[in-house]
């Protein structure tokens, strides 16, 4: 799709976001930005053990308090017990068992804060208390406690999810094997650490029985589908809606479920609109966090550096909950990302990859910005940065040496086809270049050591199942202005200014004329939720096949004014006219005024579905119709007596397709970057018997300021013919390679691999004097 | 979030006799630790003295040999003040404290008076020789800032007392101070380990020199062992001497600090000698 690219006026341009000053302003509604005097208080009464029988639930006491306008336990419940987005195995209120510190008991509503709080205090409950399991590994033992009786998913015992991926003989290469590398690698649980708190507002009108749930949340009409269930409504009495969000990286896809079954319950009850907030140290608790992951990884290669098989076992701590891996078909959400991204952006002849994805007490694992492939891409790339140190290659070669190229297929047997765009080898030759040049260092010290890394990576865009599509509505306004209605969240992404680009770039008017509604069940269609790095690719090419409509509704309108076929009608920017009578000419404004009048209505609906996904059963297919492609890399400065780090540099090549705002691109860029640096150095949910110990900002650090690097960023754009303008996207990507790019700048500069992450200074300098120890041995 | 009563004294004099009479009395003198613990309920319900705005505890002034500092001073007054520019080194060692807005409303006696082991001004005063006035309704008593602690979160100060002043000695031509602290990461954490030193130089001798440390043992203190090598050698010698010299006073409770203590100790060292060579 698309046209010349010279003669753009919007695509590719910088445009300022369109809720820039609403934001600098402080003036966008945000959820709790809508909370009034009127609205009773919802709170929970979470679990006092992670692993336990409830016995009793007394909340006699509690109800006698003045003030307290409703408390519900789970035989109060109108409708399903339970919910999910995927699978419905969360109780909305635990009945008989808890099995992690978010499961709720009890939801109060009272007058205020205060007295929900007192009421909470009120309630007593009997507990039988269970042994507590955290590590899956455990809980994968045969003789292993159950978490869960009677999983609607668990396929055997504490194992919810078991998937294969089988590509030519992995046991053959690894005979035949030049070389061999086996590690084992580990990623932590981390919380998201988005600004805003999970809140909800409910609001319940008795005569209609319709209930309005606002929430920050990245999927309206998933919620929708999750919640109509447990409030026993039609689908079409509840209306969803989702402000602006102040971050959501993947957890608000199902915390906001967390939230609006309190508010929504409780507004129901009591027939007043309810506010619900979590505490910050409620949101550590209770939602969800970024799947742990403990990876076997074997590497099989020749002398001369290319890869020919990788054998593979991924187990995925699940947490107590199904979230984001809960499908039962040939798709299983985030499981399936691991397998298919667990040999990188590599062509591999012969994979062998397993994954288990197991319950454990801790909070349920959901998605997060990267969904599984930051995980699998550590350890893929690690062992391609051994297998260059092994052979002593330069890592960018060895990586030029197994790279895919176009016709060459991915370990899930997909065709990596040149009309996807493929950008590896730019991405590549950009950060060689870059991470040529050395940074300026100002202390030096012989402990002092500069090291330098890169990773690859892959990711592949929206989500591979059947349902995946987008639809909107465009509406035009008889004034000329255009109101295009998507059920994408704006959470800091910035897609709202990009479908506005490509309204104005699609149907050649000024992008002041562009209004978006967002993200409301009750407005907007069902574009699909806003995950999977797919807004701009989806949602663009519904809007581009919604102003295509429209263009030819004008062209329609234009011809009956003057009197034509529609035909004859050509347009050039604003003006509309006929072709062989270029006097016959009339603004676009001016056929918006006049339209209905030639018994026109100037609206349209645009949808997208991309060609059909698949995966079978040994986890071969084509889930995605297109890839983005990329590299990191890491320029450092370790100290190798006390581990601290300094980030110098880091340099991001991204091929995302088309950059259809330039800005944003390297906004996405930028952030990511800064996440992933994060998640690789410091950021590790500490869980110590079935309780996260650092369940606050202070305890749980993210980068601070003085944390950032100098960040480098280049967009690389090799289109994607199934794209909207050769777009692909940009949302998750740049956070898959930082770990391993950071990983191979630390062994660059120590000379010792750090397998674990996060890298902290004591896993450092416990690395090195091990090494010094090993090395002193083998002196004597 | 505990409950509490706040009460907000015109006058030190009143502050002095809110705080004698009231019971379960917690001095508000900035609030970045205080709060904290409102909000976290480690500590009950109390009676909160707002003593942050009193114009008499909040100043910094020349008397003498000394630099004194007003019990409410904030970090963020002593950054901006002019007298800053008697400490060389000590803006960079401030900012290295918290971030911005904490030091907007963090006060340099609100950061002794916690008695954190890891008080970031806690264990910059140790290094300065510094010494505090602390008053009640009766009187006033001055205490050196070595006797002031006792363990975590303890130390001498009554219950009816409030720092009121903070007495630096000034520092003298040829005498260079410098702070590290290593967190979790650059900034905005409480340190793992940090040091403040005070060196005096005759050329390029240690002529003298005090070494605070913070965030190792149960209260902030100094090495008087590694001060003792150092003194009277070239640092470049001293430092060769105590490089393999873990500090006798220090009880690391993990072996990750014990590995830092002796290169945090040499870098601090080192970023007051290079001042003295102009950098």
């Amino acid at each position: 799709m698309g046209k010349d690219p010279n003669i753009y006026h919007y695509i590719g341009n910088r445009i300022p976001r369109t809720d820039a000053l609403s934001k600098a302003l402080g003036t966008a509604k945000y959820t709790a930005d809508l909370k009034t005097k009127n609205m009773l208080i919802g709170k929970a009464l979470f679990t006092k053990y992670p692993h336990a029988y409830i016995k009793n639930i007394d909340v006699s006491r509690a109800n006698r308090i003045p003030g307290v306008a409703a408390i519900i336990t789970a035989k109060d419940l109108p409708g399903s017990k339970t919910y999910g987005v995927f699978a419905a195995d969360k109780p909305v209120l635990a009945e008989n068992k808890v099995r992690y510190m978010g499961d709720p008991i009890a939801f109060v509503a009272a007058i205020d804060e205060k007295t929900a709080i007192q009421a909470l205090s009120m309630i007593t409950v009997d507990y039988e208390i269970l042994p507590v399991i955290n590590d899956p590994r455990e809980a994968m033992k045969e003789n292993s406690i159950l978490i869960h009786k009677n999983h609607p998913c668990a396929i055997h015992k504490n194992i919810m999810l078991e998937m294969n991926l089988t590509k030519g003989d992995a046991e053959k290469a690894f005979r035949d094997a030049e070389i061999i590398i086996e590690n084992d690698y580990k990623t932590p649980m981390i919380e998201h650490a988005y600004l805003e708190p999970d809140c909800c507002i409910a609001e319940y009108e008795l005569g209609s029985k319709s209930l309005v749930i606002t929430a920050p949340q990245q999927a309206v009409y998933s919620s929708l589908g999750a919640l109509a269930t447990v409030f026993n409504l039609p689908q079409g009495n509840i209306r969803v809606i989702s402000p602006f969000l102040g971050g959501g990286f993947g957890g608000k896809e199902d915390s906001c479920l967390d939230v609006a079954v309190i508010a929504g319950l409780l507004a129901m009850k009591t027939d007043k609109p309810v506010y619900v907030e979590l505490s910050a140290e409620e949101v550590f608790r209770i939602t969800g966090k970024r799947h742990p992951a403990y990876i076997h990884h074997r590497l099989a290669a020749t002398k001369h550096g290319k890869i020919t098989g990788i054998d593979v076992q991924i187990i995925l701590d699940k947490g107590a909950y199904a979230s984001m891996s809960g499908l039962r078909s040939s798709a299983h959400a985030l499981t399936q990302r691991t397998i298919m991204y667990a040999g990188s952006v590599y062509s591999i002849p012969n994979a062998s990859v397993k994954a288990f994805s197991v319950f454990t007490n801790n909070p349920y694992s959901t998605a997060m910005r990267g969904f599984g492939a930051p995980q699998v891409h550590f350890a893929m790339e690690g062992q391609v940065d051994e297998l260059a140190t092994i052979l002593n290659v330069n890592p960018i070669e060895i990586r030029r040496i197994n790279m895919l190229n176009a016709g060459d297929k991915t370990i899930f047997g997909q065709e990596i086809k040149e009309s996807m765009g493929i950008g590896i080898s730019e991405c590549l030759t950009l950060v060689e270049q870059e991470l040529k040049k050395d940074s300026l260092i100002q202390q030096t010290n012989n402990s002092i050591q500069r090291g330098k890394g890169i990773a690859a990576f892959m990711y592949g865009i929206g989500m591979p199942i059947a349902s995946e599509g987008a639809l909107c509505y465009i509406n035009i306004l008889p004034d000329g202005s255009v109101h295009a209605a998507v059920s994408t969240s704006e959470m800091g992404q910035g897609s709202n200014t990009v479908y506005a680009q490509i309204i104005a770039e699609t149907l050649h008017v000024d992008i002041n004329r562009i209004y978006i509604s967002y993200s409301d069940t009750y407005i907007t269609p069902n574009s699909g939720p806003t995950v999977a790095s797919r807004s701009t690719t989806f949602v663009g090419n519904a809007l581009i096949n919604a102003c295509e409509t429209l263009i030819n509704k004008l062209k329609v309108a234009t011809a009956r004014h003057f009197s034509c076929d529609p035909e004859e009608i050509a347009h050039k920017g604003e003006l509309y006219f006929q072709r062989d009578r270029e006097e016959n000419s009339i603004s676009f404004e001016n056929i918006c005024a006049c339209a209905k009048n030639y018994r026109v209505f100037l609206n349209a609906s645009g949808y997208w579905f991309p060609p059909e996904p698949s995966f079978d059963e040994n986890g071969q297919g084509e889930p995605m119709h297109a890839y983005m492609f990329g590299v990191h890399g890491i320029e450092l400065i370790v100290n190798k007596k006390t581990g601290e780090i300094d980030i110098l540099k880091s340099v991001l090549a991204c091929d995302v397709g088309k950059a259809i705002n330039p800005m944003a691109v390297e906004g996405q860029l930028e952030g990511g970057a800064i996440m992933g640096i994060g998640w690789s150095l410091m950021e590790e949910i500490i869980i110590k018997d079935g309780i996260v110990v650092n369940d606050s900002l202070k305890d749980f650090i993210i980068p601070s300021i003085k944390d950032m690097p100098d960040l480098i960023t280049f967009i690389v754009e090799k289109p994607n013919k199934a794209g909207p303008y050769g777009a692909k996207g940009a949302g998750e990507p740049p956070l898959i390679a930082t770990a391993p790019a950071i990983r191979s700048a630390l062994f660059n500069a120590t000379g010792v691999w750090l397998n674990t992450i996060p890298f902290t200074q004591e896993r450092i300098i416990n690395e090195i004097k091990n090494k010094e120890k090993k090395e002193s041995v083998s002196f004597e | 979030m505990s409950s509490f009563e706040l009460s907000r004294p015109t006058s030190l004099k009143e502050a002095l006799t809110l705080l004698d009479c009231k019971d379960n009395a917690l001095i508000l003198n900035g609030g970045t630790d205080v709060m904290v613990s409102l909000h976290n309920e480690t500590i009950s319900s109390c009676s909160l003295i707002y003593i942050h705005e009193l114009s008499e505890l909040k100043y910094i002034k020349h008397e003498g040999d000394n630099i004194v500092f007003g019990g409410a001073t904030t970090y963020k007054q002593f950054e901006d003040s002019n007298l800053i520019n008697f400490f060389p080194g000590m803006a960079k060692a401030l900012s290295e404290i918290a971030s911005p807005p904490i030091r907007n409303m963090a006060t340099l006696a609100g950061n002794i008076a916690t008695a954190s082991p890891a008080g970031d001004f806690s264990v910059m005063l140790l290094g300065l020789n510094g010494e505090i006035e602390l008053m009640n309704m009766h009187g006033k008593r001055n205490v050196q800032i070595k006797d002031f602690f006792i363990s975590a979160n303890k130390s001498i100060i009554k219950s009816n007392e409030i720092i009121t002043k903070i007495i630096i000695p000034n520092i003298e031509e040829s005498q260079y101070i410098s702070y590290v602290k290593i967190g979790r990461r650059k900034g905005q954490d409480l340190s793992r380990v940090s040091v403040f030193v005070h060196l005096s130089l005759m050329g390029n001798i240690c002529e003298n020199i005090r070494i605070a440390i913070g965030a190792v043992n149960s209260k902030p203190f100094r090495s008087y062992t590694l001060e003792k090598i150092m003194k009277g050698k070239t640092i470049k010698q001293g430092l060769k001497d105590i490089s393999n010299i873990f500090p006798p006073e220090a009880s690391p409770r993990r072996s990750y600090k014990y590995h830092i203590v002796n290169p945090i100790i040499e870098r601090t060292i080192l970023g007051a000698f290079r001042q003295s060579l102009g950098g």
